[in-house]
């Protein structure tokens, strides 16, 4: 079940313009792995995930397994972020 | 032995005074061959050189030209006396039957009773990309050298076949090698040793099956003269890599994480110098070869590659290369592309050879020889960057006030041919072509303005490819330049259309290499993945200054920072040649670099649709190379079909960067510009 919130919604419906052949995403899904992200959008990815929470976020060896699914970013970046 | 008592040939020559036999020799214009003939032209006896050439005076120049830098590397001047009256130079081609050497000549040779045949001649190239290339140049050209040689020397006649083969055609074997026949079957490197093992192989069983005798000399990493300690022309091996960091360095040092390679602590190299390379040569020659077939040509001494690598790693200032046995976690994109670029020379971080040898020893290198070497290459590469390689410069004001470092070099009467160089590229990247016409033509490029220096001031709202057809229109009214023919390479494609829309007079011809354009993407124009990419990624880093300051911290910063499509960051970076990584990654260095860059391609991709081709009537050779991962060959068809005189020349062998290394495209180039064309300048 994927998890109701603004700024979910928002990675959420970047993710969906950019594929549009899916009709939806599921939180579990690994972004990698199935090619939504790539080295193209992934700087991209991260600025709106620094949007969202307000501050720069570091790249750093666990970047992608932090972000590697919206779940993940939820819990890493999201749960505690105040809202911008 | 001290480094000043180095062998001299000279003594080998009072051996045997009045001895006088003539030889036949290809790869001349090569580094071992050049240094070869430059002694061996002043011993008794002619010389008959097979040199590539349009002509015969044009091969001539060309080996004289590379014998007089060869004889520069040792502070000495041309034998011109002993060239011009002993000297025979034959046109033709490894690549084709005979070695493209015709009837008479074949009559001529067969009447000088020539006593060897040395076959030195090898594709320059390396990577095991171009491996056709390589097997077709290494294995077919000796074939036919073979072939030649058959037909020149009659089978009764002591005449020699000398292949000049490497001491690394044994593959990945390690401890002591042999002076024996190294049967194919076993593991390489890399192509360049497999083709010069299988070349070894073709000439021992095609000599013993014709009565023919033959001789195989293997020499190991061939450095400059050691008289010098100057390269002597070679860019190959430790040359190499050390220009590839050399270049590199400013990139590397702001690297967090050093790159690793990984290797042996024990590994080794052989290093011999060329001087003494050639010693071995003319020794044998004038001693004889006795019953041996294979010589090692190598030194006594062996240098451990870690330590070389410590110390080019140093002396270059990169201060960001370090050998390590293994590595931790994943490897950042940079690492990757590293490794990528420089795989030719990891087949020897790992191993320790102890290349045997009957013959007496040269005299022992030692560290303090190899740091001259070193310090002398570099003095050399700092040379050739200040003065943007070899070109002359001056500068050229534009229309706008803007001062332009324009590039030369040849003849002014000469037709003039203008090189437009790829937005973000230095100058540096047409050198080779440029010393490849400049026997023909008056070459004139000049450093792109806003990228990658970053010295002019940058305005993103106007900076298309109308800006850089004024730069080139006022620079040619500066040198008074008319009628001349413009080329253009990937986004200097743009440019030359541009210019050939917006001033029809000032161009006769225009030529397009791998053309990176404004057609638009469709059903029938194809775009590769890596332009898609860069149409998406840079749109958006032209709008967003933080995205281009997070694509710098992503290349630079982040070790294992990968976002799962590793390769296609590597792609960003682009390149598929080791020489080529500094010079197409310099747009990414900075964030202002990339913002610039990257506003730049993204305006050049919103230009009209046919890219000005509906404007252009004049002819324009569209060059394309099929295996191009860069720019699609639905592109250069697009450009033709709107062109009024648009010819395509699709190269299924050619890739982005052929005008780099590849002499055919010179040809191509040269074929096209001299062609008259038939309508006027004023009929337009």
């Amino acid at each position: 079940m994927n998890l109701a919130d603004p700024g979910m919604d928002t990675l959420r419906q970047w993710l969906l313009q950019r594929h549009p052949h899916l009709s939806s995403i599921d939180d579990s899904l690994d972004l990698f792995e199935n090619k939504l992200i790539d080295s193209i959008n992934f700087v991209e990815y991260i600025l709106i995930i620094e949007e969202l929470i307000g501050r720069e976020i570091p790249f750093a060896n666990d970047l992608v397994a932090r972000t590697a699914t919206l779940r993940r970013v939820w819990e890493n970046f999201l749960a505690d972020a105040v809202p911008v | 032995m001290n480094r000043l008592e180095v062998r001299d040939s000279n003594a080998l020559q009072q051996q045997t005074p009045g001895s006088e036999k003539s030889i036949f020799i290809s790869g001349a214009t090569g580094f071992l061959g050049g240094h070869f003939l430059l002694k061996r032209i002043t011993w008794p006896g002619r010389v008959f050189a097979l040199v590539r050439g349009d002509c015969l005076i044009q091969a001539r120049q060309r080996l004289y030209a590379h014998l007089a830098e060869c004889a520069d590397s040792y502070g000495t001047l041309l034998p011109e006396s002993d060239l011009d009256k002993k000297l025979v130079v034959i046109t033709g081609d490894i690549t084709v039957a005979n070695c493209g050497v015709d009837a008479d000549t074949i009559d001529t040779l067969r009447k000088e009773n020539i006593a060897e045949f040395w076959h030195c001649a090898a594709s320059l190239k390396f990577e095991d990309r171009h491996r056709s290339e390589i097997f077709s140049h290494n294995i077919g050209g000796t074939q036919q050298m073979l072939a030649l040689f058959e037909t020149v020397c009659a089978p009764a006649s002591s005449a020699e076949f000398i292949h000049i083969s490497t001491a690394y055609s044994v593959g990945a074997a390690h401890g002591d090698i042999a002076e024996e026949r190294h049967l194919p079957e076993r593991k390489f490197n890399n192509a360049y040793e497999e083709s010069k093992n299988h070349a070894e192989n073709l000439v021992v069983d095609w000599c013993s099956e014709r009565g023919l005798s033959y001789r195989v000399l293997r020499p190991s990493v061939v450095m400059g003269p050691r008289a010098s300690h100057h390269s002597g022309t070679t860019r190959f091996g430790v040359y190499g890599l050390t220009k590839e960091i050399f270049r590199l360095r400013d990139t590397l040092s702001r690297l967090e994480h050093p790159l690793q390679i990984i290797g042996e602590d024990a590994a080794t190299v052989n290093l011999t110098p060329v001087d003494e390379c050639v010693y071995d040569m003319l020794s044998l020659s004038v001693n004889g070869f006795g019953d041996q077939r294979f010589f090692h040509l190598c030194n006594p001494s062996r240098f451990n590659v870690k330590q070389i690598i410590a110390l080019i790693d140093s002396k270059t200032g990169a201060n960001r290369v370090q050998m390590v046995p293994s590595r931790e976690g994943e490897p950042s994109p940079l690492q990757d592309l590293f490794d990528t670029r420089t795989r030719f020379y990891a087949g020897y971080y790992h191993s320790d050879k102890r290349f045997q040898r009957s013959a007496a020893p040269q005299p022992a290198l030692n560290w303090s020889d190899f740091d001259l070497y070193l310090s002398s290459f570099l003095h050399e590469l700092r040379i050739e960057e200040a003065g943007g390689v070899g070109f002359q410069s001056q500068t050229v004001t534009a229309r706008d006030g803007t001062p332009l470092k324009v590039l030369y070099c040849g003849d002014p009467q000469l037709p003039a041919l203008l090189l437009v160089n790829a937005y973000g590229m230095p100058a540096e990247f047409y050198w080779p072509l440029a010393q490849r016409l400049s026997t023909h033509f008056h070459i004139i490029t000049w450093e792109t303005r806003w990228v990658p220096s970053l010295a002019h001031p940058f305005d993103p709202l106007h900076c298309d490819s109308l800006v850089h057809a004024r730069d080139l229109a006022d620079i040619a009214n500066t040198l008074k330049i008319e009628a001349a023919t413009a080329l253009g390479w990937s986004s200097g494609a743009q440019v030359v259309l541009r210019t050939m829309a917006e001033f029809p007079q000032l161009l006769r011809r225009g030529i397009l290499l791998n053309p990176g354009v404004s057609i638009a993407p469709s059903e029938q124009v194809r775009v590769t993945r890596f332009e898609a990419g860069i149409r998406s990624l840079f749109a958006k880093i032209a709008g967003n200054y933080r995205m281009a300051e997070k694509y710098v911290e992503l290349i630079f910063g982040a070790a294992g920072a990968d976002a799962g499509d590793r390769q296609l960051l590597s792609n960003i970076l682009t390149s598929t040649d080791p020489y080529l990584l500094y010079m197409t990654s310099l747009p990414f260095r900075t964030p202002e670099s990339l913002f610039r860059y990257a506003h730049m391609m993204h305006a050049l991709f919103s230009e009209r649709e046919d890219a000005w081709t509906g404007d252009v009537q004049r002819p324009v050779l569209v060059y394309v190379g099929e295996n191009d991962v860069v720019t699609h060959a639905d592109i250069g068809r697009a450009l033709c079909r709107g062109l009024a005189q648009g010819t395509l020349h699709l190269d299924p062998e050619g890739d982005h960067f052929g005008h780099y290394y590849d002499a055919r495209v010179a040809d191509l180039v040269r074929a096209f510009s001299l062609q008259e064309s038939p309508e006027a300048v004023d009929e337009v």
